[in-house]
């Protein structure tokens, strides 16, 4: 009898849960900021997003609700270091709506004029109960154009208000599609009163920068001819009045698009990622996972992969699309997850790929380092590198973290031309 | 948060009655626990069980006819609009998986191995399931016309991996019937011989409903009630 038992007891000693091989652990070095020689630390207190112009040398960041200025400029040297006198802007928002705070979501740079866009948004009201009409809608512009060619940056138009764009949300940015010919904007809203749901729109621009008038192009013409920047500075004043007089007469710019309510992007944050593909083809984060949205396709118009999380919290994704590989790189924000997702024409393929985290993930989508073949994204103090092959694929060896001590990491982007990561810092290091 | 595997008590066994005995003197069960752990280790280990589960698996896809170029076509939940939230199971449709095995170590026999998976919804009266071993690779792209797309594209012999042997194996390795939704157990001890003896290539299964007006609904593994919930327990032992 005790043989028997010795047996049996062996045996359930023998019953092992090996470490998943498709979920992969990354072997993590931390490496000292000497060392990562590419890496630079932007003065950026309360950041929550950055953004860099290969073309434009300028670096921008975008605050938190609680920062005096909503965006901070920085002009680069040559070897993509912040240079001189940091510039200072507050976005326009209307005094009625004070003391709500607003901040900015997203940053984007035109990438051949000095034009810099920007997708901010103003806290919810705090009235209880709220107003079933938010005073926002009224006024509250959610798409800001600067042209960083003047003097001091000058707001030249701005557009994107009213009930159909959401207020008070946490995460979206826009994107441009590969010849900027589309301006993509996240948390598009539905419903009257109550939020019945969110989605993504199109703004279709002129080769100027600004949103076009009158009928989108026929989705197989090739995009109109880049305008150099002098050009479209002239041309601008006449344009912007074109536009605003469009805008009083209640006429739609930008030949504005937007997808329709769905599953996809039922709830908020709709678009914390963009990766444009084609015309009204897309990957976008929705509400609980990757959205294909396919406006050309009968049969299959929206397909949502559900990222594979053991949910303790309900979770929300965030991601970046490689701008070569079919690859989408996602995180689960607060979860120490990182997915990587390969796809066919913008359809997902196979089982994704999960890379476990030393830390959880913060609210911004991860970035792609192309020349050094990582991904990387920001969480607790820390910010963290994980190395890919030339498929994509995620790997064990290479990864690496990035201290930056006493902050969330959220601010963040990468320069391909300089091959420069700009982590934004609360204060500079010694 | 920490990430946790979420229970299942699928694979658990209780231990055999009799291994602890009731201790009638306060050292009584120490040396039982002592004198077995001796024998333990003058004891060489005889079997060794090991659980796969679909997070292990780099090759999983769902194809539908209905759709035909999607990889995961799981579950309309609006017109046009598809999720990965459930496997809808129904004729002209399959779930894919491979798990790889390859890390039973070499010199070993194959004792036993079963697949677990829950079914959570099922169409009236018994259902069938077939479950079939997968000829030749499939990949990147995988979906119901292709069995890859990348690098270059390769057609099934017949779409939805219906070929006889040429896409699928000839006869089903098991026809699980199911009275009801629930946890199902499939014995698939000798198709995990013929791959782990090289026999045949290790391509995975494919499960099937293929009577008509069939359905049954299992569990996802791209989504939390059924992750991990795919389970392949092999044991194993030294011939």
């Amino acid at each position: 009898m005790v043989r028997i038992a010795m047996a049996a007891f062996s045996a359930s000693l023998a019953t092992a849960f090996l470490a998943p091989a498709a979920d992969i652990a990354p072997r993590f070095t931390n490496v000292e900021p000497p060392k990562a020689e590419y890496l630079v630390h932007v003065l950026a207190p309360q950041a929550r997003c950055l953004a860099v112009s290969d073309t434009l040398g300028w670096i921008a960041a975008g605050h938190k609700a609680a920062h005096p200025a909503q965006i901070t400029l920085y002009k680069l040297d040559p070897q993509g270091k912040p240079t001189g006198a940091p510039i200072a802007i507050k976005t326009p928002v209307p005094a009625y709506l004070t003391p709500r705070n607003h901040y900015v979501l997203g940053l984007l740079f035109h990438p051949r004029l000095p034009l810099l866009y920007v997708w901010q948004d103003v806290e919810a009201s705090k009235a209880d109960p709220p107003p079933p009409e938010d005073p926002a809608w009224k006024e509250f512009d959610h798409l800001l154009i600067y042209n960083l060619a003047a003097t001091v940056p000058e707001l030249v138009f701005a557009t994107a208000r009213g009930k159909g764009f959401c207020i008070g949300v946490g995460a979206g940015g826009p994107a441009f599609d590969a010849d900027a010919s589309r301006l993509y904007v996240p948390n598009l809203r539905f419903g009257d009163k109550v939020l019945d749901g969110s989605g993504i729109g199109i703004y279709h621009l002129e080769p100027d920068g600004l949103p076009m008038l009158g009928e989108a192009p026929a989705a197989d013409k090739p995009p109109a001819s880049p305008v150099d920047a002098q050009k479209a500075a002239a041309d601008r004043p006449a344009r912007v009045a074109a536009l605003r007089a469009a805008l009083a007469a209640n006429k739609p710019i930008g030949a504005f698009w937007y997808t329709p309510i769905n599953y996809g992007f039922y709830a908020i944050p709709s678009g914390a990622g963009i990766h444009p593909l084609g015309p009204k083809l897309f990957i976008a984060q929705g509400t609980i996972g990757i959205v294909t949205w396919d406006e050309g396709s009968r049969r299959v118009r929206t397909h949502v992969l559900l990222m594979p999380t053991n949910m303790q919290a309900y979770y929300v994704t965030r991601l970046v699309g490689h701008p070569v590989l079919p690859v989408i790189f996602s995180t689960a924000a607060g979860y120490e997850f990182l997915y990587r997702v390969e796809h066919i024409d913008g359809q997902p393929t196979l089982a994704p790929q999960v890379a476990r985290l030393p830390k959880y993930t913060v609210n911004a989508p991860p970035i792609v380092l192309t020349r050094r073949k990582l991904v990387g994204v920001g969480g607790p103090g820390v910010f963290m590198l994980v190395a890919f092959d030339a498929n994509g694929k995620l790997k064990e060896e290479g990864a690496l973290t990035l201290d930056v001590p006493g902050q969330e990491v959220d601010g963040y982007a990468y320069s391909e031309k300089l091959d420069r990561l700009y982590l934004a810092v609360e204060k500079l290091p010694k | 948060m920490t990430w946790t595997r979420p229970d299942s008590n699928w694979h658990e066994r209780p231990l055999p009655r009799g291994l602890f005995p009731r201790a009638r003197h306060p050292l009584s069960g120490a040396l039982v626990g002592i004198a077995l752990s001796l024998a333990i280790l003058a004891t060489p280990l005889q079997a060794r069980t090991i659980i796969l589960t679909d997070e292990d698996c780099e090759k999983m896809a769902f194809i539908s006819a209905e759709v035909p170029t999607l990889g995961w076509a799981c579950y309309e939940i609006a017109t046009a609009t598809f999720t990965t939230s459930v496997l809808e199971c129904a004729p002209n449709k399959a779930f894919l998986i491979r798990y790889p095995i390859d890390r039973i170590p070499a010199g070993q026999k194959i004792v036993k191995a079963e697949l677990g998976f829950t079914t959570t919804l099922q169409g009236a009266g018994a259902q069938r399931l077939h479950l079939r071993r997968i000829v030749g690779e499939w990949g990147v792209g995988v979906c119901w016309l292709y069995r890859s797309q990348r690098p270059k594209k390769v057609e099934w012999t017949q779409a939805g991996a219906r070929g006889v042997s040429t896409d699928r194996a000839t006869r089903p390795s098991s026809i699980i019937r199911s009275a009801a939704a629930g946890d199902k157990v499939v014995n698939v001890t000798e198709d995990v011989e013929l791959w782990y003896t090289g026999a045949t290539p290790n391509q995975g299964w494919m499960l099937t409903v293929e009577d008509q007006d069939g359905y049954i609904r299992l569990n996802s593994p791209l989504w939390p009630p059924g992750r991990s919930n795919w389970k392949l327990r092999i044991t194993y032992e030294p011939e």
